[in-house]
């Protein structure tokens, strides 16, 4: 979703420049770093840039049969990494401000803030997190997280050029709607597409992606240092862990301070909220009614006993089906007569052969 | 063959040996003072300049200029509607609503205004588009000090471009000829392969052009020598006349408060 010449005005167009700069700065040194050890890649990340300008400038079927342009952004993040993005994202904009007049001048750094740093840093996140899921998932999710994270970033920073008469929310709302209408379904297709093309791509370019690290990492964890992801993996839970407890003693630290007056001091937000409302409009009738109340307050707390219930029921049932596999998949790496001191090599060797 | 209207028009036109400064100077000052103007006035009078200078002074073709906006101006459309509406809250000033939705004359100004100004600003940079190929913009991103690298990678970008886009319209043609596209399943396989294949093709490429460069002595730039123009001082004076008297107009209304 390209911002059109000179769309924004002119304060908000030079702060999203000053905004994206850095990233497209940051993105330049990787690529030179990059270059000075293998000047060849100058002509591969040409190619890719080729490559992204093409892809945009196709039209992709959509599902109601009108078609529109793929971002591709969740592609380029997983192959070339988000700060590269940044950079090839810039000159790929760059182009298409030139050559077809899409986007501009003027609104380059938002849509480079957008399509180049948001969207690709959003997809790669997604893509690294499901780090154990499916290939195609995580493809699916970059794809799809990429695309949706680029148009909400765009309607945000429409929606702060152009507050209307209901201020930033409303507005919001609006260019989230209007949006939606084209986007939702664009950014399913997007992902359906890109689980599709990286099948493709490993029957005709398998080596060239493994050389980039995309399919696996085994090549970073080689047999002798096996042990240590494991070790990794429980200190950044202790530390999360952690993290979780240092947050809500500074919650509940603050909470306390800033509300002694006010008698009840975890009060939630909604009723925060609707008190806010009510001070500041005082005319103000909620245009919507609940389609369901509670007949009583036991009623009400009993449903949300069930609600938690439930929710705890599934949680449970998920968490121990996955231990319950780990054991077995650990104990048959053990029966197997090979002496493999971790299992998690065997598993992560025995992924790829799956999948192709 | 792959065909860009803008960059075809830039290569064909009158314009081409002119200065990039010149073409730079009076594009970007439009642009510029399009894109900070706040008056309605300035900014169709801009628009008024880019498009008349772009067809009669730069002789762009009247068809190939048509299809180059009508995109852009379609995003344009789109981006306004939100802002011309209003949702939900009690506004003041309605002339139409439709449940929460609601059509006020601010809100319409404004989406006029938002309009009038993208549109203006379109036209100035689409004057700079058309007149000048992507080469001698690169030449002179260079001479300004933009990363040697990032240059380097735009101009390998453009050299690739029309082949792989050559190569998009054979698949997709062929495709086509085999029912590729029959459905929305079958389109989206064959997308997929397109996608894949076109980026093998790429890399191939790539690295075709870098095994041959090697061979020459490829130390990681692509230089040539740049044309040599002369710059026009009539030309510059003009434009550098027109873009400061409707720069002055903007800030003269600006300060007044004229809408």
């Amino acid at each position: 979703m390209h911002i059109a010449e000179g769309f924004l005005p002119p304060l908000h167009a030079a702060a999203w420049t000053a905004v994206a700069a850095p990233f497209v700065i940051h993105g330049t040194r990787a690529i030179s770093r990059t270059i000075k050890e293998h000047p060849e890649a100058t002509l591969l990340l040409g190619a890719a840039g080729a490559f992204t300008f093409v892809l945009s400038a196709i039209k992709l079927p959509s599902v109601t049969g009108s078609s529109s342009h793929p971002t591709g952004t969740g592609l380029g993040a997983v192959i070339f990494r988000p700060p590269v993005m940044a950079a090839l994202g810039t000159i790929v904009l760059l182009f298409q401000a030139l050559l077809l007049a899409h986007g501009g001048l003027t609104t380059l750094g938002a849509n480079v803030f957008s399509m180049a740093v948001v969207g690709p840093w959003v997809g790669y996140a997604a893509f690294r997190l499901l780090g154990r899921a499916p290939f195609s998932v995580r493809i699916f999710a970059a794809m799809a997280l990429a695309n949706l994270a680029t148009y909400v970033m765009t309607a945000t920073q429409l929606a702060l050029a152009f507050p209307g008469q209901n201020g930033f929310v409303g507005a919001w709302s609006a260019f989230l709607g209007i949006f939606a209408i084209t986007q939702v379904p664009l950014a399913v297709i997007e992902g359906l597409v890109g689980v599709l093309i990286f099948k493709a791509l490993r029957s005709w370019a398998g080596p060239e992606l493994s050389a980039l690290g995309v399919f696996s990492r085994r090549r970073d964890t080689p047999a002798p240092r096996s042990r240590r992801p494991s070790m990794r993996k429980h200190a950044s839970t202790l530390a999360i862990l952690l993290a979780i407890v240092a947050l809500f003693a500074v919650a509940m630290v603050l909470g306390t301070r800033q509300s002694t007056g006010d008698g009840e001091t975890f009060i939630g937000t909604d009723s925060a909220a609707t008190t806010h409302i009510e001070e500041n409009h005082p005319g103000y009738t909620p245009w919507f009614q609940t389609i369901f109340e509670p007949s009583s307050g036991e009623v009400e707390s009993g449903l949300f006993a069930l609600q938690a219930a439930l929710g705890a029921g599934a949680l449970g049932f998920v968490l121990g089906t996955m231990r319950e596999r780990r054991r077995q998949r650990r104990s048959a790496a053990d029966d197997s007569s090979r002496p493999v001191s971790d299992p998690e090599p065997a598993c992560d060797a025995a992924e790829p052969q799956s999948r192709g | 063959m792959a065909r860009f209207a803008l960059d075809e028009a830039a290569w064909s036109g009158p314009w081409r040996l002119r200065s990039t400064g010149e073409k730079a100077l009076l594009s970007l000052g439009l642009l510029t003072v399009a894109a900070t103007s706040r008056s309605l006035w300035v900014s169709l009078v801009v628009l008024a300049v880019a498009v008349s200078t772009a067809l009669f002074a730069a002789r762009v073709p009247k068809r190939t200029y048509a299809l180059a906006v009508v995109g852009p101006m379609t995003f344009v459309a789109v981006g306004a509607i939100p802002i011309a509406l209003t949702f939900g809250g009690q506004p003041t000033d309605v002339l139409a609503s439709l449940g929460p939705v609601s059509l006020t004359s601010t809100g319409l100004y404004a989406a006029a205004a938002v309009a009038v100004r993208s549109a203006a600003a379109m036209a100035a940079m689409t004057l700079l588009a058309a007149t000048t190929p992507m080469v001698d913009l690169l030449a002179g991103l260079r001479r300004l000090r933009v990363p040697e690298v990032l240059v380097d990678i735009a101009g390998l970008v453009y050299r690739m471009l029309f082949t792989l886009m050559d190569s998009v319209l054979a698949v997709r043609e062929a495709q086509a000829a085999r029912l590729g596209f029959v459905d929305g399943r079958t389109a989206r396989r064959s997308m997929g392969l397109m996608a894949g294949s076109v980026l093998g093709r790429a890399w191939q490429r790539s690295r075709r052009l870098e095994e041959g460069l090697r061979g020459r002595g490829y130390a990681g730039s692509l230089r040539t020598l740049p044309r040599e123009t002369v710059v026009s001082v009539p030309f510059m004076a003009v434009s550098g006349l027109i873009v400061t008297a409707l720069a002055a107009t903007s800030i003269l209304f600006a300060l007044r408060g004229v809408a």
